[in-house]
């Protein structure tokens, strides 16, 4: 006889729905799955068979054919299990059709395990994200764990614990527990502040403008220099998510199976050690997985120690900084996974780390400091708009009981540069750093003055065209910052102080 | 072409010789020529000379394959010329060395004045750069010669403003003259043979930079000097065996003071202390030559020397650049912001000026004055 329940599928970052078809039918005891399932599916059979025997149903010894529509469609994951377990039972009539309850309405998710409990699985929100009321679903049955996540959805969510529950709830015996929406999750809320730095006054003015605008940034400085703190705390001055913007970003960490009980409300910071793989930096694998860049959408990818990163990795972050997504391409399906990041970057100015310290002497070679540094330079750097030089700190400076700027203060001129920015591009979350070219010319005029001061910069430090259309966009930043409508002479030459590395090398004291 | 037999054995001599001139003497005073030595049959003569014995069989077949017509062709082709110890043109301070090279290697025109070695580290700082360009301008007038090694670093700061101030400049090679080392300098090494400098190099055409040539130059470079100056360099520099050469040698031995606490002096301040004259300013480098040479003072050559100059900005700039230039070490903007209780806009503005206007450079996020005082 033939059953069917529904069920999801992923792809990327987007659900379609499943149907899981049961055919129990006379024949050689067989059991086959078909409809493109991964290593991940074939094996449920082993775990379905064990849960049903210890939930006390007996699997009958007949030819089980399970089907995953539409068949052309790969599909994975675990949370098949519980679909594929009903489709038996129903179809050797252990659920009723009559007594019972629609299933034609009901998704179900959820691995088993051989007891016959019902274990979480990952991916949960974004598959129900992308169903909103399409193809007559209205509720769905899923693991107590996700329960919190997949109420964020507009369906009715059931928490099962177990198989024999869902079979007592759909012979109408039983109800489930209905999933509550949440408040928001608990963050784990980076409790740093700024106010923790001492000194490095201009890279902190620095990071007030790469949050305000969504610019990159790269800091060059000897180890201690304060760039990790300072790259910690960035995301305690950006401001706070959007609400389509929590939704995608709580959608991949649902799909990296991050452990998310309910909507992420804070930006993601994201610092993987640089002898991470390419494809755990930009996703991949046989059943692709967001990278490194895609749990950092919407928030900061910090990257230390910039120059050790491997060559490929660097460039192959190229993509998602310019299209701020990233392209999968397998075989049988393309996937796209969002990755709009802030990206920070540390290195040490040479691989000893102290050229230019005041007290300690740099031990490298002077090819060793440059090989070091092209490492950076070419494609990547081109898709940095600020770089700023940090010097250590001095024990006067470090001592000063000074207050420093604080995180709440720079966060609300960061709030209002936000303001202006979304005046000017209509949109909730389009930043001065995406501007195009013909944005550029739009909104960043100069005046005579800054026109002037433009090409005696060009000409003394030979700046190229593409910095100049980087330095515009930052000046833009920071005159939104300062609430001004044009670019004025202090926004531009501070822009200046942030393009550091495009300086021609001036051996000005010969060549002057 | 016609060449002599004895110059073609002296060069022959050379390129087996030429990192032991020592032996090479030891056996023309033997046979008193050249060519005498080369028509021994090679065991008897290292035998007679005293010389290893095993060398005796590599010498015979290098000697024999070596075409010595074939290096003087193309050292003519590339413009250069084999100056031979008996030579007008060879530097007669080079003669008086313990081992000098039987022959050298020079391009460019070799004009008579008083050669002043220069040496420092490859990684000098922003205040060695400015010092040494100050003193080459302050002996600019006199008629000196700047000699040094074609390096990175202090290297090319002496050759570049020594050219710059119109001095002649002579670069002593560590590989053969046709070849330029480091590969950054190619433009200073293609220029200098035209713009009153000279190439010199004791090692046969084509030898590659090997690490052991350069101690070997350096003792070229402090020979062919009246008076070395050591600008910077840590213990274990290139530019303290340099002036370790020039105290065997008997050279006057100058250097730059520097701050105790930069390793970048340690070299300098340390043969200070051990009695080496202390140069601060152009005039200590002329008292260490002969009086003649300050006799010889050309006329001051206006449109090169100029003055200090002196920011003209307004009352902000012109005081953060005077705090600039007392700074020793160079400022960070963070410290200049801190000094004039200033925002990062307000600062920005005022470098910018000073910076376009050449008064300071920026190099590893600090500033430092570009003044010559």
């Amino acid at each position: 006889m033939l059953s069917k329940f529904l069920s999801f599928g992923l792809k990327g970052v987007d659900g379609f729905l499943v149907g899981v078809e049961v055919d129990v039918s006379k024949g050689l005891p067989t059991y086959s799955i078909v409809g493109l399932p991964d290593a991940g599916i074939k094996e449920s059979k082993d775990r379905v068979v064990s849960a049903l025997r210890n939930s006390g149903f007996d699997l009958p010894v007949k030819k089980v054919t399970v089907n995953l529509t539409p068949a052309e469609i790969k599909k994975a994951g675990t949370h098949y299990d519980l679909p594929i377990a009903l489709g038996i039972l129903k179809s050797i009539g252990k659920i009723s059709d009559v007594s019972g309850r629609q299933t034609t309405s009901t998704a179900f998710i959820g691995e088993l395990s051989l007891d016959g409990k019902i274990r979480p699985v990952n991916g949960v929100l974004p598959m129900l994200l992308s169903m909103k009321g399409k193809q007559g679903i209205e509720s769905v049955v899923v693991p107590p764990e996700n329960g919190g996540e997949a109420a964020l959805s507009k369906l009715n969510v059931y928490m099962a614990d177990s198989l024999k529950n869902v079979v007592s709830f759909l012979n109408g015996e039983i109800e489930l527990p209905l999933a509550r929406r949440r408040r928001e999750i608990k963050d784990k809320i980076f409790k740093g502040d700024f106010s923790e730095v001492k000194g490095q006054v201009a890279a902190k003015r620095a990071m007030e403008i790469a949050a305000a605008g969504f610019h990159n940034l790269l800091m060059i400085g000897p180890p201690g220099s304060g760039k990790s703190m300072l790259a910690r705390r960035f995301s305690t001055i950006l401001p706070p998510l959007t609400d389509n913007e929590s939704i995608e970003v709580t959608k991949i960490y649902s799909i990296a199976g991050m452990g998310i009980s309910g909507i992420i409300r804070h930006r993601p910071f994201r610092d993987p050690h640089h002898t991470i793989s390419d494809a755990a930096l930009i996703g991949g694998g046989t059943n692709p997985k967001p990278g490194e860049v895609s749990l950092a959408h919407c928030g900061v990818l910090f990257l230390d120690e910039f120059a050790e990163f491997s060559r490929s990795a660097l460039e192959s972050l190229r993509e998602p900084v310019e299209s701020h997504l990233v392209r999968i391409s397998r075989v049988k399906e393309n996937v796209t996974y969002p990755a709009k990041f802030i990206l920070i970057a540390a290195m040490n100015p040479c691989p000893c780390g102290y050229q230019g310290h005041p007290l300690k002497e740099c031990v490298c070679t002077p090819l060793q400091v440059k090989k070091y540094q092209v490492k950076v330079s070419g494609p990547i750097l081109d898709r940095i708009d600020m770089h700023v030089q940090l010097s250590p700190i001095k024990y006067s400076q470090w001592s000063a009981d000074k207050t420093e700027k604080d995180s709440r203060s720079i966060r609300e001129r960061v709030l209002e540069a936000l303001k202006v920015q979304k005046r000017r591009f209509g949109g909730s979350s389009y930043f001065n750093a995406f501007m195009n070219v013909s944005e550029i010319r739009k909104y960043c005029r100069l005046d005579l003055e800054c026109s002037k001061i433009m090409e005696t910069a060009m000409d003394r430090f030979g700046y190229s065209a593409r910095s100049l259309d980087k330095m515009l966009k930052v000046a833009r930043t920071i005159a939104d910052l300062s609430s001004s409508e044009e670019i004025k002479k202090e926004h531009l030459t501070e822009s200046m102080l942030y393009r550091i590395l495009d300086k021609r090398e001036s051996s000005s004291l010969i060549g002057g | 072409m016609n060449v002599d037999e004895e110059r073609i054995s002296l060069i022959k001599l050379h390129n087996f010789f030429y990192l032991k001139p020592s032996w090479a003497w030891r056996l023309i005073n033997l046979y008193e020529k050249a060519s005498e030595v080369l028509k021994q049959a090679p065991a008897a003569l290292f035998a007679e000379a005293g010389l290893p014995l095993d060398e005796g069989q590599r010498f015979a077949k290098k000697v024999s394959s070596f075409d010595a017509e074939k290096e003087l062709t193309q050292a003519d082709r590339m413009g250069a010329k084999v100056v031979f110890f008996d030579d007008d043109d060879y530097p007669s301070l080079l003669k008086e060395i313990p081992d000098p090279p039987i022959l050298i290697y020079i391009k460019g025109k070799m004009k008579p004045s008083w050669p002043i070695g220069i040496v420092g580290t490859r990684k000098p700082s922003n205040y060695g750069v400015r010092s040494c360009v100050k003193l080459i301008k302050e002996i600019s007038p006199f008629n000196i010669s700047i000699v040094s090694g074609l390096a990175r670093g202090i290297d090319s700061v002496a050759h570049e403003s020594a050219l710059k101030f119109g001095l002649q400049t002579w670069a002593v090679l560590g590989t053969g003259i046709d070849i330029c080392y480091p590969r950054e300098n190619k433009k200073l090494y293609a220029r200098m043979p035209e713009t009153g400098g000279v190439l010199i190099s004791e090692f046969p055409l084509g030898s590659p930079p090997l690490a052991y040539h350069f101690p070997r130059r350096n003792r070229i470079i402090s020979g062919v000097s009246h008076s070395v100056l050591v600008i910077e360099g840590g213990f274990s520099s290139g530019a303290l065996i340099t002036a370790r050469f020039a105290l065997q040698q008997g050279r006057e031995l100058l250097a730059l003071p520097g701050n105790i606490d930069s390793f970048q002096s340690a070299g300098p301040n340390s043969f200070i202390k051990q009695g080496a004259a202390l140069c601060s300013e152009g005039l200590d480098i002329i008292s260490s030559l002969p009086a003649e040479a300050f006799l010889e003072k050309k006329s001051a050559r206006k449109e090169e020397v100029q003055e200090e100059k002196i920011p003209s900005l307004g009352g902000l700039a012109n005081r953060v650049y005077e705090f600039i230039a007392h700074s020793q070490k160079g400022l960070t903007l963070d410290e200049i912001m801190k000094e004039f209780k200033i925002g990062v806009p307000e600062a920005s503005g005022v470098v910018f000026e000073l910076e376009t206007g050449g008064y300071i450079s920026n190099s590893e996020g600090k500033y430092s004055s570009n003044s010559i005082r």
